[in-house]
């Protein structure tokens, strides 16, 4: 909100500081400046008003004030805001107002004043309006909004002739009907909602409440009687019809902050005085539909709470001080105890750490020294799973992989691309490019793959965060993709070493890979290659777990995409991955005893299994064999008959004796027997 | 018969002028090898006298003795001079390069966040973590956020489709956490105090991008609760933290007035500009500060909201922007490089 330096000094009883070191102390101690500019013979302040001082300060006499309390200096006598109450009536000879629901106007206060000279306002007064931004229009309007700048309170005056009803006119202050028509004072017809509070007569709407005049009862130059308008709207209903409505003004958005009820009749005297000023009107008696005068809240405030918050020597006599030029009313109750009446303007203070706020921030946190606390020497709480996340990261960078972090939100495009079902949706997704939450990491870092594709001719990338599914749960998922802009190798097997390599360095053993997929509903992975994918599972083949899945991107979802190269993806379950890495490991001693190697080589048809053919050289070597080990693996040429060799390293090794030759052999005789047995050839 | 000292003398002569070890090698073996001229010397013996024999005996095995000395001498220094031509022909160019190794990467706003763990850690505090889908309580309400409050305006907010939710919470609405300040509320649910925790994760706000706004970042929260924490304390763990973070201890903290409806006091946080240390930059917009957070002493309905009394515990609480802090200290300049999953970038953390 804009300030004026010159307003702000007309309310400051001596010479303030220059504008820059005023807002220097008002950003230390109340607000942000964010900006001041030479505008003319003035200074506009830019100041960064937050919602819990938007009451009393956005207002030029609120900032005076705040401006006096942080360059100690005296703040000149305003019209006191809470007193002897000026005599009212709830009708007047010539104006009636209905209020439907107080809920929605708690106070509505009016004059009718009688003959003013429309014209333009005096020279002060639109430099003022010009210096703040708003245009001058003529000394009524102007009148009206140079008071609000000036006490927060937004004001509106009607042409009391335009308004039907010959010498009582009525103003009903209700919601409108569905569609019911306005066109406003800049010549924008509206079609209003229902739940819009507008101020109306028997015609017709003749105001949106607290947002925006009407056409129909304009102050013009033919004006020679108005009706002054100084309510007090709900905050919540017109933040609703200005959302809705699309139309935000000062004074709306000062009603949306809720403006003190005690206002209205404070603001609406001072407009009047100001247009018996500059425009000659004759003041009429006050309409005010609930004459109040609230008692102030008193707030206690203990001078040891006060310093062990703030962690500063205050004394209670300068806490008392600082609170007095801030408005507010102290009365010392015992030595300990400040009695504090907490003046209208100032909803915003309703506890004791109110009151210290006010005090703080005065007094000056820059004056207010470091102390390292002092607290138990205790062991900050232990976070297994974060503590895991770290060594895995660390752990899968050991094996060359870059980790990235990705957006947690895919498109359409992505998500028709790679399969997915019903997601959780966005309601306002910043555009259709993030219009779901991520149901799998896996799609943004392909793409991310391929951006660096353009510089690397392959690369490894993980990144672990969380994933989403309906209904609206969340896991963390580890996913790695390796990319390459070609292979000839499968990328399967480089990502399967990568994810085993990572299982093994977490202590996770008893790992396999189950290709055995056949309805979507059983792999939920369709976007992957259909012959080179698999469920990572742990675990006995009865009772094992799902941890994850591994497989080559399906060239259709590349396409798709019109992406480039190829692309291994896994993702895992991390919280499996933790349950599983948090199991106790327990040493077992190397044997003593020698080990024996001996080579066997297999030939099988193509589609015959690895796994197939260790299990059963196991299941013949029992516990002697320690070990299977491939090492070679190729695939025969004939067409109509395809093969592959399989070449194994088979290490026999015993606990508790050196094994004999005869008995390897032994063992290696019902190998080759079994492997016959299969219908496999031994190659020798 | 020979005479021996003239033999000797030959010999070492011989000796002297062999290059190499073989060469060496070969005369040994002719001369004191089983089958060599001392060996033959030596069974001429049984041909002489006693009393000759007894003399020449001698005589041979000293020159014998002195022969092998100069042998095993030259032999050592040929040895040595091999060696040396060995390691000289074993020569390689070590300006060549090493042999490749695959290295890995962790991404800097991962190193920002150890580094933040790290030191507080040391202070004694733990990590937290909550959910990424927030319902109004947790992200709103709880923190002081009433609903049609304008001040739920200062986070802009990602709503989640109401079609899509079959939510038993309470008919709450679910949403994106616009910050970790969540996870503030649920852990003191949870756990007895006094706290001292942060709790790094990811918020999501619906702001337009541009170099340094995302609508995805990652934010560190952190809490202290006791029966006498302060302000003065608040300003004394930071002020270490900033410092360590940035690994310049001329890093000053600032308090500014400020409004987070869970705090009371609450403040905004700035430091020195760390580009231009204060002295004034286009970066600090010549002010020679920056600002980094937000903080406050945990508000009273709070506490109360998580059933604490407000007279007996008190504390502060901050969140800072991890973004913000690998941008600064790092030096990136523009916020989206840190998702763009660039390895050009990620390969020099």
């Amino acid at each position: 909100m804009k300030f004026s330096y010159n307003l702000i000094q007309s309310h400051v009883a001596k010479s303030l500081p220059p504008a820059e070191k005023l807002a220097e102390l008002l950003t230390m101690h109340s607000f942000e400046v964010e900006g001041v500019e030479k505008v003319k013979d003035d200074y506009i302040l830019t100041i960064d008003i937050l919602p819990n001082r938007a009451h009393d300060c956005l207002s030029h006499i609120g900032i005076a004030r705040e401006a006096a309390a942080v360059t100690g200096l005296a703040l000149k006598q305003i019209p006191s805001i809470v007193g002897k109450l000026p005599s009212s009536s709830k009708s007047l000879k010539n104006l009636e107002v209905k209020v439907e629901d107080i809920n929605l106007c708690s106070r509505y206060t009016a004059m009718v004043m009688a003959d003013v000279e429309v014209g333009p306002s005096p020279q002060w007064l639109r430099n003022y309006l010009e210096v703040l931004g708003m245009r001058p229009i003529n000394n009524i309007v102007d009148a009206a909004n140079f008071v609000m700048l000036e006490t927060g309170q937004p004001l509106h005056a009607f042409d009391f002739d335009k308004l039907s009803g010959g010498d009582k006119k009525t103003l009903i202050v209700r919601s409108a009907k569905n569609g019911e028509p306005i066109t406003t004072l800049d010549n924008q017809a509206l079609l209003l909602p229902e739940s819009a509070l507008v101020i109306a007569n028997e015609e017709g709407v003749l105001a949106v409440a607290g947002i925006k005049g009407g056409k129909k009862a304009e102050i013009d130059g033919g004006t020679h009687n108005i009706v002054l308008e100084s309510a007090n709207f709900d905050s919540a209903s017109i933040r609703k019809t200005s959302r809705a409505t699309g139309i935000s003004t000062d004074a709306s958005y000062r009603f949306e902050h809720t403006v003190p009820p005690a206002f209205a009749l404070w603001a609406l005297e001072q407009v009047a005085d100001l247009i018996t000023d500059i425009a000659k009107g004759k003041k009429g008696p006050i309409l005010d539909t609930a004459p109040q005068n609230v008692r102030p809240r008193t707030v206690a405030m203990s001078e040891a709470r006060m310093q062990s918050l703030l962690g500063a020597d205050i004394k209670f006599a300068q806490a008392a001080e600082t609170l007095k030029k801030l408005g507010f009313d102290v009365e010392k109750r015992n030595a300990q105890v400040l009695k504090v009446g907490v003046p209208v303007f100032r909803p915003d203070v309703e506890l004791e750490a109110d009151l210290i706020e006010e005090v703080g921030r005065i007094y000056g946190y820059e004056n207010i020294k470091a102390q390292v606390p002092i607290a138990e020497l205790a062991l900050p709480p232990k976070n297994e799973e974060h503590d895991w996340e770290k060594i895995a990261k660390n752990n899968i960078r050991g094996i060359g992989a870059v980790e990235v972090y990705t957006y947690s939100f895919i498109s359409d495009r992505q998500k028709a691309a790679w399969g997915y079902g019903d997601l959780i949706e966005l309601e306002n997704p910043m555009s259709a490019e993030f219009a779901y939450l991520r149901p799998s990491i896996v799609p943004h870092i392909v793409e991310a793959a391929e951006g660096n594709l353009r510089y690397f001719s392959s690369v490894r990338l993980f990144e672990i965060g969380k994933v989403f599914e309906l209904p609206f749960k969340e896991h963390s998922a580890l996913a790695m993709v390796i990319a390459s802009r070609a292979t000839q190798e499968p990328q399967f097997f480089e990502l399967k070493g990568i994810v085993m390599a990572f299982l093994e360095s977490l202590g996770i053993s008893d790992v396999w890979f189950d290709d055995a997929l056949k309805t979507k509903e059983e792999s939920g992975v369709e976007f992957l290659h259909p012959a080179r994918r698999a469920q990572i599972k742990v675990g006995p083949v009865d009772g094992s777990e799902v941890i994850g899945w591994i497989g080559e991107v399906h060239p259709r979802v590349l396409s798709d995409l019109k992406l480039k190269g190829e692309y291994g993806a896994a993702e895992l379950d991390f919280y499996k991955i933790v349950k599983l890495a948090q199991e106790e490991r327990v040493y077992t001693p190397p044997s003593k005893y020698p080990a024996v190697v001996r080579d066997i080589a297999v030939l099988v048809p193509r589609q015959s299994k690895v796994e197939w053919v260790i299990q059963k050289i196991e299941a013949i070597g029992g516990a002697l064999v320690q070990d299977i080990d491939l090492f070679d693996m190729y695939e025969g040429e004939h067409l109509d008959n395809p093969t592959k060799s399989l070449a194994f390293h088979i290490v026999f090794q015993s606990d508790d004796r050196t094994l004999t030759s005869e008995e390897i052999d032994d063992i290696m005789a019902k190998i080759y027997y079994m492997v016959e047995g299969e219908g496999w050839e031994v190659r020798k | 018969m020979k005479d021996l000292q003239e033999y000797k003398q030959q010999l070492v002569r011989e000796i002297d002028s062999k290059k190499t070890l073989h060469d060496l090698e070969e005369l040994y073996r002719t001369h004191l090898g089983r089958k060599g001229e001392l060996a033959v010397e030596l069974k001429n013996l049984s041909s002489l006298s006693p009393e000759e024999r007894k003399q020449r005996g001698a005589e041979l095995n000293s020159v014998k003795t002195d022969l092998e000395a100069v042998f095993s001498m030259k032999s050592a220094e040929l040895r040595i001079n091999e060696q040396s031509d060995q390691l000289e022909r074993e020569w390689i160019d070590v300006t060549a390069p090493g042999m490749r190794q695959v290295r890995g990467h962790l991404n800097p706003l991962t190193h920002i966040a150890l580094e933040i763990e790290q030191i507080f850690s040391s202070m004694g505090f733990g990590v937290a973590e909550g959910p990424e889908i927030e319902n109004e309580w947790y992200n709103f309400d709880a923190l002081n956020i009433p609903a049609d409050h304008p001040a739920r305006d200062m986070w802009d907010t990602f709503w989640l489709k109401p079609e899509s939710q079959k939510s038993k919470v309470k008919s709450q609405k679910l949403l994106l956490r616009t910050h970790t300040s969540p996870v503030q509320i649920r852990y003191m649910e949870s756990h007895k105090p006094p706290f001292r925790i942060i709790a790094p994760g990811k918020v999501f706000r619906h702001e337009a991008t541009d170099a340094s706004h995302g609508f995805q970042l990652f934010q560190v929260e952190g809490l202290m609760v006791d029966k006498n924490i302060s302000v003065a304390n608040f300003r004394a763990v930071m002020g270490q933290f900033f410092q360590q973070i940035f690994g310049n201890k001329q890093i000053q903290m600032r308090l500014r007035p400020s409004y987070f409806p869970f705090v009371e006091p609450g403040f905004e946080m700035d430091i020195t500009c760390i580009i231009c240390n204060g002295k004034g930059c286009s970066v600090c917009a010549q002010g020679g500060w920056v600002e980094i957070g937000g903080a406050g002493m945990v508000h009273p309905k709070v506490l109360d909201a998580v059933q604490l009394n407000p007279n007996e515990w008190q504390g502060f609480a901050f969140g800072l922007g991890m973004d913000r802090i690998a941008m600064m200290k790092y030096k990136v300049n523009d916020i989206r490089l840190l998702y763009s999953g660039d390895v050009r970038l990620i390969k020099q953390f």
